[in-house]
């Protein structure tokens, strides 16, 4: 027993510097355009508090918001064009990325390898779900970095958005009453649900395929922007989407109880997949 | 380079791929043909029947998928345009050279006639997996609604004075969306050897099917950040209706021009050095 659980540890070691850590240089371009989307921002801001709209420059919550806050709900019948925001956009597409075709390509070497010797199917692929944890803590805390950089050259650090820069340049209301709040919806939320996804693409990457998988989770995400429902996912990581600061927008407490009971499902579907799966014959 | 290249069209008909990612496509457009003209169709009867109305019938010029703006189906087929042509054929090139297919060739015939045949092939190949799905949308979209010529007075169409060939559209609709599949057709087929080309650069499978899509979804990320850049997003300039800002001929060629010369040379070159035996 204490052998398997060493081995388990060891597995996730692995799993942790491989399929996150080492993958760092995938973070770069995501970078390099979440710069330019803050560069805009700011730019925007500078242009509103010219016109005397906007008092101050952004706090780092305020590029946060503006980054992830998603979109409205979308009505089809008013034949507008369909634009989904493409920071947040950008953003599942970071994830999705990142989270790549680890599992894929350990399957078919060094993991089989630990799973013909010592290590159990079911922690083989927990420490994939870990690795997708892992992976999406890196893309929400590279963006959040990139924010950080660029209210800390204004000397503005704050977790508590500005009202007129949310009214005026991000197009919402905030009604955040503190930082707590700030950093339940727009970091747990967000986070959640693409660990959530994170980890179905896994899971579809295994049987799929990597590419088809992931170009699947994308096809999934724009259908959440489309549709305003629990069922997709996706809408829980828009703060525009949320109750809070939509009316007849989705309900948090829902919004959670509906992942975590996905996150299970993913977790016992791919524990009882796995064990089913002939890697010798694969 | 015939032989070689009558192979490489064969083994693309006989690809599961290549019939998959059609068949993916088809039905996203036959979707969103129910969606749109299928929908529109009893519009016909009410405007012609009604004698309060004088509407102009819905046309198939905005309600097939390139026409219109409102659909996610148009939406996602448009954005996944870089995977319907990468995934099809692009990959084989990297497959050929992990299993030692291409060595096998180069014994049989000249490394030259061999890439050229690939290129062709995968050009083709990525245009037909791009372009298809559209004309089956085109087909039944004409089967169900009218071809009357489009009225910018009604205020429904999505080409606007300014963009890109906008007087074909409102003079000659019809070649207005050929020149658009063409450029669709091209477009797709030079990312799929964009795809290609990454292939001979890079040893992973994954990054060779999503490098192409990250540089759509990039341009797009700019075009639609700061204004006037949209001209030069291909996802704004490829489907006929245009969904942001204005698309210039000028702003078009320049980017296919850039992928074509810079997806070319690179190939040329890497080919050049590429020495398996």
């Amino acid at each position: 027993m204490k052998y398997k659980n060493k081995g388990f540890s060891k597995q996730l070691r692995h799993d942790l510097a491989c399929g996150a850590l080492r993958q760092w240089k995938r973070v770069i371009p995501f970078v390099v355009m979440y710069a330019v989307f803050c560069y805009f921002f700011a730019l925007s801001c500078s242009n509103e508090k010219w016109m005397g709209n906007v008092s101050g420059q952004p706090v780092m919550a305020d590029y946060i918001v503006y980054l992830l806050r998603g979109m409205r709900a979308y009505d089809p019948f008013s034949k507008q064009p369909f634009k989904p925001p493409i920071s947040w956009l950008v953003m599942q597409l970071f994830v999705a990325f990142y989270t790549g075709s680890y599992a894929y390509d350990d399957m078919g070497s060094l993991g089989q390898q630990y799973l013909l010797r010592s290590v159990k199917k079911t922690h083989w692929f927990l420490g994939k779900c870990f690795c997708c944890l892992a992976d999406v803590m890196i893309c929400y805390l590279s963006v959040w970095a990139v924010c950080l950089v660029f209210s800390a050259v204004e000397g503005r650090v704050a977790l508590q958005p500005t009202e007129d820069i949310g009214r005026f340049v991000s197009g919402m209301t905030v009604t955040l009453r503190n930082s707590s709040e700030f950093v339940f919806y727009l970091g747990f939320m967000p986070l959640l649900t693409s660990w959530v996804l994170s980890m179905t693409q896994m899971l579809l990457s295994l049987y799929l395929r990597p590419a088809p998988a992931m170009a699947f989770v994308l096809v999934y995400e724009v259908a959440s922007a489309y549709v305003t429902s629990y069922g997709l996912i996706g809408n829980y990581s828009m703060i525009l989407r949320n109750e809070k600061f939509a009316f007849g927008g989705l309900n948090t407490g829902i919004c959670v109880g509906v992942e975590l009971v996905l996150a299970a499902c993913i977790l016992l579907l791919g524990c009882f997949l796995q064990k089913r799966f002939d890697y010798l014959e694969k | 380079m015939k032989a070689f290249f009558r192979l490489e069209m064969r083994r693309m008909v006989s690809s599961m791929r290549f019939w998959l990612i059609i068949f993916a496509g088809c039905v996203l457009t036959i979707w969103q043909y129910f969606l749109t003209s299928f929908a529109a169709r009893n519009n016909i009867y009410f405007t012609q029947s009604s004698p309060f109305v004088t509407l102009q019938p819905n046309t198939w010029y905005e309600n097939w998928i390139g026409g219109e703006l409102h659909t996610m189906q148009g939406y996602v087929y448009f954005m996944l345009i870089p995977v319907w042509s990468v995934l099809s054929y692009s990959l084989t090139l990297f497959e050929d050279r992990s299993t030692g297919y291409t060595s096998q060739m180069f014994t049989r015939g000249k490394k030259k006639d061999y890439y050229t045949a690939k290129y062709l092939a995968t050009f083709l190949c990525g245009g037909i997996c791009s372009v298809f799905p559209l004309v089956v949308n085109l087909y039944l979209s004409m089967c169900t609604l009218p071809s009357i010529l489009p009225d910018s007075s009604t205020g429904t169409q999505m080409v606007n004075g300014g963009d890109m060939w906008f007087r074909l559209f409102y003079t000659h609709p019809n070649l207005y969306e050929l020149a658009h599949l063409v450029l669709i057709f091209v477009f797709s087929g030079l990312i799929a050897v964009f795809g290609m080309t990454v292939g001979l650069l890079v040893y992973n499978r994954f990054l060779i099917a999503v490098i192409p899509l990250l540089l759509y979804m990039f341009l797009h990320a700019i075009g639609m950040t700061f204004e006037g850049a949209a001209r030069f997003s291909p996802f704004e300039f490829l489907p006929p209706a245009v969904r942001a800002g204005h698309t210039t001929f000028g702003a078009t060629a320049l980017v296919t021009s850039i992928l074509f010369f810079v997806t070319t040379v690179v190939y040329v070159f890497l080919a050049s050095k590429d020495e398996v035996i």
